[in-house]
C-alpha cells in the first residue's frame, strides 16, 4: 500500500467511526442542562476533531493517489495475527472456568507454537512450571489470589476425596 | 541433559500436586475454609482501604483464615458493589462500604442495586465533614460566614465533589440557611483543599478531617462548621451546623456488608468476628494513629441506617 | 546540624537500609517485566508496611517507585515494551538504538540520566519544598487548564511529520478517556448499556494494551513474513556502542539539564505525572536539538531527555505529599495511606512535629538514590541476559504477565478485556502508520483539560477572561500558541519544498 493509499483507508474509516459516534453520543451521554460546558462537551469536541483530521487524510490520500511512493510500513497482513488475537481472547475467556493455571498452560503453549516455538521440552516445561509458579508467588508473597474455575471444582473435589 | 529435563518435570508436577493439595480444603464444610475476599470499592490507600486492610487483618486472624483484599474501582464506587452482589453468594466476598458507593450511588442514578439489596455485617468508623476556610477571608467563624453569604449572595464559592456528602450537606446547609454558595465541583479531596488553601474558593467542604487536619494546626485553614451530631474532639472550638440552628448532619461511615442471599449462619459468623474484632488492642492502636473515629454499631442496626439515611438522600437531592 | 545526626541515627538501620533494596530490587524487575506496573508494586507492598517501622515502610515505597520508574525503561529499551507509562518516551529512541546494536549504551545513558534527575530532585526536595509547595498552591485551576493545553502540544513535537496522525491520535485518547463517569457531574457517559464500562476504561489497560500487546502482535507478525524466529537482539562489538563516552555525555547534557528542572516542576504539580514529564522533555530536547532528525531514529539526546525528566518526577511529587497532604497520583496516595496508618498526618505540621522523621526520611531519599545507581549497574548484565531468551519463550510470557498483571491490578477480567482491545487498536494504529504515544498522552490530559476548564468557568463565572488575566495561565497559553503556530508553520514550509 502507498502512503497515500493508507491515509485515504485509515482516513476514510476514521471519518465514518467518528461521524457514527456523532451521530451516537445525544444518545449515550445523560446531559444535565445549564452550564456552557455539559458533560456531553468533551466527547463531542474531541470527536469533531477526529472528524475533521480524518477528513484532512481523506483529501490528503486522494491529492497524492498517483504517487506510489513506498511507505515504510509493511504491507504484509499476517491471519497468525488474528489467530493471536483469537488465543488471547479465548485465553482471558476460559480463565473464570478453567482457572488460571489451566487456562494460561494452554495459551503458553499455543502462543509459543505461534511465536516459532517447535521445541516440544521448551513447551511442555513452561507451560508446566511458568502458571503455577506465578500463582504460588502472587498468593503467597501477597495474598493476590488468581481465580480458580467453576469448572476445575468437581475434578478438585476427585482428588480431594 | 536427560537428567536436567527430568528434573524439570519432576519439579513441575510437584508444584501441581501442591496447588491441587492447596485448593483441596474448599471442601470442608465449616465457614471460613478458604480465605476471604475484601472487595474495596475505592482506591488503595483511601480512607476506605485503610480501614478495609486493618479490619480484615484482625478479622483473618478471628476467622484463621487469610483475607484478600482486593480494590476494584469505578464508577464512584458502583462497580465494586455490584460485583460483590454479583459474586456467588457463599460469604467469601465481602463488600468493604460507604455512603458514597452503597447509599448515593443509588440515589443519583441506576446503578443497578439499592442500599437494601445488602445485609450489614456492622458499622466500623464514622468520620464527619467539615466545612473550612483558608484565613484571608473576610469571614473568621460560622455566623460571621453565614452573614457575609447572606450580603452576598452568589458569591461565596466553596469546593467539594459533587453528588457526595460533603456537596450534600453544603448544599442542604445553604438551603436551610437561605444561602447562594457557588460550587467549584472537585475530583476529591486532594483536589478540593488546595483549592481552598491557594485562595482559588473561599471555603472547602472536606470529607474527613484528615484531610485537613494538618493545616488546621498549621494555621493554614480555619475549620467553620462540622456537620456531626455533636462537636468532635479534635475540633472542640467548632460548632455543628446543628448548634447553629441548622439540623445538617453528613457522616461518612466505613462498614463492612455482604450481599443478600448469603446463608444467615455465615452472616452471623462474620458479625461475631467484626464484633470480636473491633475490641481487638490493634485496631484501637490503629485508630488512634490514623486518627479514625472507631464507631462500631451491629449489623440490622447498620441496615437500619441505611434505609434511613436512603429515604433522607433521596428527598433532599429530589428538592 | 544536630539534627541530621539524629536523622541518620534513625535512617542508618539494618532494617530500613534492607528495605531500600528489597523495594529497589522489587521495584526494577516488576517495572521492567511489562504487564506488571509500579502502582501495582506499591499497592501489594501498602499492607507489608503496616507491619515495619514508619520509616523501614516509607524506604521501601521509595525504593519501588525509584526503581520501578527506571525499571520500566529496560524493556523499553530491550524490547520496545515501556514497563511503565513514564518510560513510554523512552521507548522511542531507546528501542531504536537498541535495533542497532546499541542497547548498551542506551541503557548505561538511562541510568545516568535517571540517577542524575533523581539526585537533583531529591536535593531540591530537601532544600526547598516549603517554598516549592507555596508555588504550587498559586496553581488554581484556570493555571491547570493553561499547563495541560500546554501539555497537549507536545503531541505535534513528538509525532514529527505526521502531524494530523498524531492529533487524531491525541483526540482519540481524549475521546476515550471520557468514558464512564463524567469527574465533574458523575454522570455516565459513552457506556452504550455496559454496567463495567460506567467505571471508565482503565489507564493501566491502556498502558498495557495499547503498548505491550500491540507489539506482542507486531512480533507474531514478523516471525510470519520471515518464517524464522528472530532472535534477540543483536549486540554490537564495538566497545563505543556499549558504553556512554565522554562525547556522549556532553551531547546529552544540554538534555538533561532541561529534562531535570523541567521533571521537578511537573512532580511538584499534583495531578500530571512523570509520563507527561518524559514526553514534554522529549519534546523540547528535539526542538532545541542541532540533529532533530535523528529523533525516533535512535538520539541519545531523545533518551537522555526522557529518562532525567521521568526520574526527576520521583522526588519532587513527595513535595506536596509531605508538606501539603496532597498526593499527586495513585502512587503517592498509597505512601498518603501508609503514613496515615502509622499515625503520620502528611502536611505542614509533620515538619514541625515529626522534624526527625524527615531528615531522616530525607537522607533516606539520597542513600536510595546512591544505592539505587550501584543496583543499576550491578543488574544490568542479568537484564541484558534475560532478553537473550528466545522470543519463542519471551512474548508468550509476555502476553501471560499482561493478562496476569492487568488481573491482578484491577480484579477485573472485563479490564482484561479491555485490555486485549487496546492491543488490537495499538496494533492497527502502528500497521496504519499512526503514532501510539500521543493516544497516551491524550488520555492522561484530557479529564486535567475538562475538570480545569469547567472548575476556571465556574469560579470566573463563564468569562474566558480568566485564563488572560492570570499571569502564570496567561504565560502557558501564549506559549500554547507560539508553539502551535510554529509547528504548523514548520509543517506548510516542508510541504511546500517538498512540492517545488
Amino acid at each position: 500500500m502507498s502512503q497515500a493509499k493508507l491515509d485515504f483507508v485509515a482516513g476514510l474509516t476514521l471519518f465514518c467511526l467518528a461521524g457514527l459516534l456523532l451521530i451516537l453520543i445525544p444518545g449515550q451521554v445523560e446531559t444535565t442542562e445549564g452550564d456552557t460546558l455539559t458533560p456531553a462537551s468533551l466527547p463531542k469536541i474531541a470527536t469533531t476533531f477526529i472528524l475533521l483530521l480524518a477528513a484532512a487524510l481523506v483529501i490528503q490520500g486522494y491529492l497524492h493517489r498517483r504517487e506510489d511512493g513506498e511507505t515504510g510500513l509493511s504491507n504484509y497482513f499476517s491471519v497468525y495475527v488474528f489467530v493471536a488475537i483469537g488465543v488471547m481472547f479465548i485465553y482471558v475467556s476460559l480463565i473464570p472456568y478453567l482457572g488460571y493455571v489451566p487456562s494460561t498452560a494452554l495459551a503458553l503453549a499455543a502462543l509459543m507454537f505461534l511465536y516459532g516455538n517447535r521445541n516440544l521440552t521448551q513447551i511442555v516445561l513452561v507451560c508446566l512450571v511458568a502458571p503455577p509458579l506465578i500463582l504460588l508467588f502472587f498468593r503467597y508473597t501477597m495474598l493476590v489470589l488468581l481465580p480458580q474455575g467453576t469448572l476445575m471444582e468437581p475434578v478438585l473435589k476427585l482428588f480431594a476425596s | 541433559m536427560f537428567k536436567r529435563i527430568n528434573r524439570g518435570i519432576l519439579f513441575a508436577s510437584s508444584l501441581v500436586l501442591a496447588m491441587v493439595a492447596m485448593t483441596g480444603d474448599i471442601f470442608a464444610q465449616s465457614y471460613p475454609s478458604k480465605p476471604i475476599t475484601f472487595v474495596v470499592p475505592w482506591g488503595a490507600g483511601g480512607r476506605t482501604d485503610i480501614v478495609g486492610r486493618m479490619v480484615s487483618n484482625v478479622m483473618g486472624s478471628i476467622l484463621n483464615q487469610p483475607i484478600a483484599v482486593v480494590n476494584r474501582t469505578g464508577g464512584r464506587g458502583a462497580v465494586g458493589t455490584k460485583f460483590v452482589l454479583d459474586a456467588p453468594k457463599d460469604g467469601y466476598t465481602v463488600l468493604v462500604t460507604t455512603p458514597g458507593n452503597q447509599i448515593l450511588g443509588p440515589v443519583h442514578r441506576d446503578v443497578g442495586f439499592v442500599p437494601s439489596d445488602f445485609r450489614g455485617i456492622g458499622r466500623v468508623a464514622v468520620g464527619s465533614v467539615i466545612l473550612a476556610s483558608n484565613t484571608k477571608q473576610p469571614f473568621t467563624d460560622a455566623k460571621s460566614m453565614i452573614t457575609y453569604a447572606k450580603s452576598n449572595p452568589g458569591k461565596v464559592t466553596y469546593s467539594g465533589v459533587k453528588n457526595v456528602l460533603p456537596w450534600l450537606a453544603a448544599e442542604a446547609l445553604a438551603g436551610k440557611a437561605g444561602l447562594q454558595f457557588k460550587h467549584v465541583p472537585a475530583k476529591g479531596d486532594a483536589d478540593a483543599v488546595p483549592m481552598a488553601l491557594g485562595g482559588h474558593v473561599n471555603l472547602v467542604s472536606a470529607s474527613s478531617l484528615n484531610s485537613i487536619a494538618s493545616h488546621v494546626s498549621a494555621g493554614t485553614l480555619k475549620p467553620l462548621i462540622v456537620f456531626a451530631d455533636q462537636r468532635i474532639k479534635e475540633l472542640p472550638d467548632t460548632p455543628t451546623a446543628s448548634e447553629l440552628g441548622y439540623a445538617v448532619t453528613a457522616s461518612p461511615w466505613t462498614g463492612i456488608a455482604v450481599a443478600k442471599g448469603v446463608p444467615e449462619d455465615r452472616i452471623q459468623v462474620l458479625r461475631d468476628a467484626l464484633k470480636k474484632a473491633v475490641e481487638t488492642k490493634s485496631i484501637k492502636n490503629f485508630a488512634k494513629a490514623s486518627k479514625t473515629t472507631l464507631s462500631y454499631i451491629d449489623g440490622p442496626e447498620f441496615e437500619k441506617q441505611w434505609d434511613s439515611e436512603f429515604s433522607t438522600f433521596k428527598s433532599v437531592v429530589k428538592k | 546540624m544536630d539534627q541530621i545526626l539524629t536523622g541518620l541515627e534513625l535512617i542508618l538501620q539494618v532494617q530500613n537500609i534492607a528495605m531500600m533494596i528489597i523495594g529497589l530490587i522489587v521495584g526494577i524487575v516488576i517495572g521492567a517485566i511489562p504487564g506488571l506496573n509500579v502502582p501495582l508494586a506499591v499497592a501489594l507492598a501498602l499492607p507489608f508496611t503496616f507491619q515495619l517501622s514508619p520509616l523501614a515502610g516509607l524506604s521501601m515505597l521509595v525504593g519501588i517507585y525509584k526503581g520501578g520508574t527506571y525499571g520500566g525503561s529496560i524493556s523499553a529499551i530491550l524490547i520496545n515494551v515501556p514497563g511503565t507509562p513514564a518510560a513510554a518516551a523512552t521507548a522511542i529512541d531507546g528501542n531504536a538504538m537498541a535495533r542497532q546494536g546499541k542497547a548498551g549504551k542506551a541503557l548505561k545513558l538511562s541510568i545516568y540520566a535517571s540517577i542524575f534527575g533523581e539526585l537533583v530532585s531529591d536535593i531540591v526536595l530537601i532544600l526547598a519544598a516549603a517554598q516549592i509547595a507555596r508555588f504550587a498552591l498559586s496553581f488554581g485551576p484556570p493555571e491547570f487548564f493553561a499547563l495541560a493545553l500546554f501539555s497537549l502540544t507536545i503531541i505535534g513535537l513528538v509525532s514529527g511529520s505526521g502531524l494530523t496522525r498524531g492529533a487524531i491520535a491525541g483526540a482519540l485518547g481524549v475521546l476515550l478517556s471520557t468514558v464512564g463517569l463524567d469527574p465533574i457531574e458523575g454522570e455516565v457517559r459513552l457506556a452504550f448499556g455496559i454496567y463495567e464500562l460506567t467505571g471508565g476504561l482503565k489507564f493501566i489497560a491502556l498502558i498495557i494494551g495499547a503498548f505491550a500487546i500491540s507489539e506482542a502482535l507486531v512480533q507474531v507478525e514478523k516471525i510470519a513474513r520471515d518464517r524464522l524466529i528472530v532472535n534477540v537482539l543483536e549486540f554490537s562489538d564495538r566497545p563505543q556502542d556499549n558504553q556512554v563516552t565522554m562525547a556522549d555525555l556532553k551531547k546529552v547534557f544540554p538534555s538533561i539539564l532541561r529534562g531535570t528542572p523541567l521533571g521537578i516542576f511537573i512532580g511538584a504539580i499534583p495531578g500530571i505525572g512523570s509520563s507527561i514529564a518524559a514526553f514534554l522533555s522529549y519534546g523540547l530536547a528535539k526542538k532545541f536539538s542541532k540533529e532533530p532528525e535523528k529523533f525516533g531514529e535512535g538520539s541519545i539526546e531523545g533518551v537522555a531527555a526522557a529518562e532525567s525528566a521521568n526520574n526527576a518526577v520521583t522526588g519532587s511529587t513527595l513535595i506536596p505529599l509531605l508538606t501539603l497532604g496532597i498526593p499527586g497520583d495513585v502512587i503517592t496516595a498509597i505512601m498518603l495511606g501508609a503514613l496515615t496508618v502509622h499515625g503520620l498526618i502528611p502536611g505542614p505540621t509533620l515538619f514541625q512535629q515529626q522534624g526527625d522523621f524527615i531528615t531522616a526520611f530525607f537522607i533516606g531519599m539520597l542513600i536510595v538514590s546512591c544505592l539505587h545507581f550501584v543496583i543499576a549497574i550491578i543488574g544490568l548484565p542479568l537484564f541484558i541476559r534475560a532478553v537473550r531468551v528466545p522470543h519463542g519463550i519471551l512474548f508468550p510470557l509476555v502476553v501471560v504477565f499482561c493478562v496476569t498483571g492487568t488481573l491482578v491490578a484491577t480484579s477485573s477480567l472485563f479490564d482484561v478485556f479491555v485490555m486485549l482491545f487496546f492491543g488490537i487498536l495499538g496494533y492497527f494504529m502502528v500497521k496504519f502508520g499512526f503514532q501510539i504515544a500521543p493516544l497516551l498522552i491524550g488520555f492522561i490530559l484530557g479529564p486535567l483539560v475538562e475538570v480545569s476548564l469547567r472548575q476556571s468557568l465556574v469560579i470566573s463565572d463563564n468569562s474566558w477572561m480568566v485564563f488572560l488575566t492570570r499571569p502564570v495561565s496567561a504565560i502557558f497559553i501564549l506559549l500554547t500558541l507560539v508553539i502551535v503556530v510554529h509547528t504548523i508553520w514548520q509543517r506548510y514550509k516542508e510541504v511546500s519544498v517538498n512540492e517545488n
